[in-house]
């Protein structure tokens, strides 16, 4: 039997921790909510961005690069998304798990690979695959700005139109719901119409409080009538498409982050909840020895008495 | 007629405009009620929008893309 002072010493510290991992869970559901709050800001211009390109491409037949698959370079770039910090039960695991199935498919194939890394934990992971990594983000705030996420996406681009990779692939975590989220593998490069729909229906959530929207039906087709383009479909779409790709990761680390959030909070409730349990467990065992000890002690009471009785 | 003007970071502005003043990459042009539908490259610096009181907005932009829809729908997306 423990002594009760080490059972009271480990039901403080037990305490202790829930307390942090509770206050962890509070400010997790806070940022998450924040993330979410600010992801959704995009979605009007991702809408409108969509029916434009919809437009733009029945207009023209000659296509930007970036809608087009490099048919000579064999190489391919996958940009891996996790968060900085741990602490998030298995988010980053899953994202690294599909990361390594695709790479295993690359080395199958024998095609060249490059990796860049968004996240500290990403980093890690491509710094132990052979001297593919070929840069590396850390460090983004918990909302990320434009400013911070557009040199990812300009990277992209060049590379690819130095002909460094032919496509990029992007592994990262989908924001489903606040208690669900999934590591996803997604095209980003070359742009497609399907790619882009799926980051305007991708920017809410399936359920829960920003689910709802008054104007979410993206199948509108106003292009019916004649529409005057100036100067080129193809100037603009020069513009576009570039600004769609910048769009696109603009939000995918946004979701990874609100993921992230969402992730911790999960994890840490857990924690706490199973602190709580460990805490009551100790209770009982603290409670059985302190009554022990005072059964003890009175059948020695007893035992003492009844020795002196039997002297006299 | 109704305008919108949204970046990635939020929207600018939304709501009832009487005219507006655009740099396209090909000159200045003015968006008045029932133009033609229009897609145009934008130019820095600014868009202007003169509402029913002849109130004047100026937005600065960096670039951007209009889009004139017909029902004189106005969208602009933009970067800063």
């Amino acid at each position: 039997m423990p002594s009760t002072k080490l059972v009271k010493q480990r039901i403080r510290s037990v305490k202790n921790t829930a307390q942090i991992t509770k206050a962890m869970e509070v400010v997790s559901a806070t940022k998450m909510r924040h993330a979410q709050e600010f992801a959704l800001r995009a979605r009007p211009y991702a809408i409108a961005s969509l029916e434009m390109l919809r437009g733009l491409l029945l207009k023209t037949t000659d296509l930007p690069d970036l809608l087009r698959e490099h048919s000579r370079v064999n190489a391919k770039l996958i940009l891996v998304v996790t968060s900085d910090k741990g602490l998030a039960g298995s988010l980053n695991a899953n994202v690294l798990r599909k990361a390594d199935a695709w790479i295993r498919e690359c080395r199958i194939r024998n095609t060249p690979f490059i990796i860049l890394a968004v996240g500290k934990k990403a980093k890690e992971y491509a710094d132990r695959q052979q001297g593919s990594l070929c840069g590396a983000f850390v460090g983004f705030g918990d909302v990320a700005t434009l400013f911070e996420t557009s040199p990812i996406a300009d990277m992209i681009v060049q590379g690819f139109e130095a002909e460094s990779w032919g496509t990029c692939d992007v592994v990262y975590t989908h924001f489903r719901t606040t208690l669900s989220q999934e590591a996803v593998l997604r095209r980003v490069l070359p742009v497609t119409r399907a790619g882009i729909e799926e980051i305007v229906r991708g920017i809410l959530p399936e359920h829960g409080k920003y689910a709802e929207l008054p104007h979410g039906d993206l199948a509108v087709s106003r292009y019916a009538f004649e529409y005057a383009y100036e100067p080129s479909p193809h100037e603009i779409l020069d513009w576009l498409v570039p600004e769609l790709l910048r769009m696109h990761v603009h939000h995918i680390i946004l979701e990874s982050n609100a993921s992230e959030h969402s992730a911790r909070m999960v994890a840490m409730k857990h924690a706490t909840d199973n602190a709580k349990e460990l805490v009551s467990d100790l209770t009982l065992t603290y409670n059985k020895v302190r009554q022990a000890g005072i059964t003890r002690e009175l059948t020695e009471i007893t035992a003492g008495r009844e020795a002196l009785e039997n002297n006299y | 007629m109704t305008l919108g003007i949204y970046t990635l970071q939020g929207t600018l502005f939304q709501g009832h405009v009487k005219k507006i003043i655009a740099t396209t990459t090909a000159g200045e042009i003015t968006i008045l009620d029932h133009h033609i539908p229009l897609v145009a490259r934008l130019a820095s610096p600014s868009v202007r929008l003169v509402d029913a009181q002849e109130k004047e907005t100026i937005i600065k932009i960096t670039s951007g893309v209009l889009e004139v829809r017909g029902g004189s729908e106005v969208f602009i997306l933009a970067t800063q």
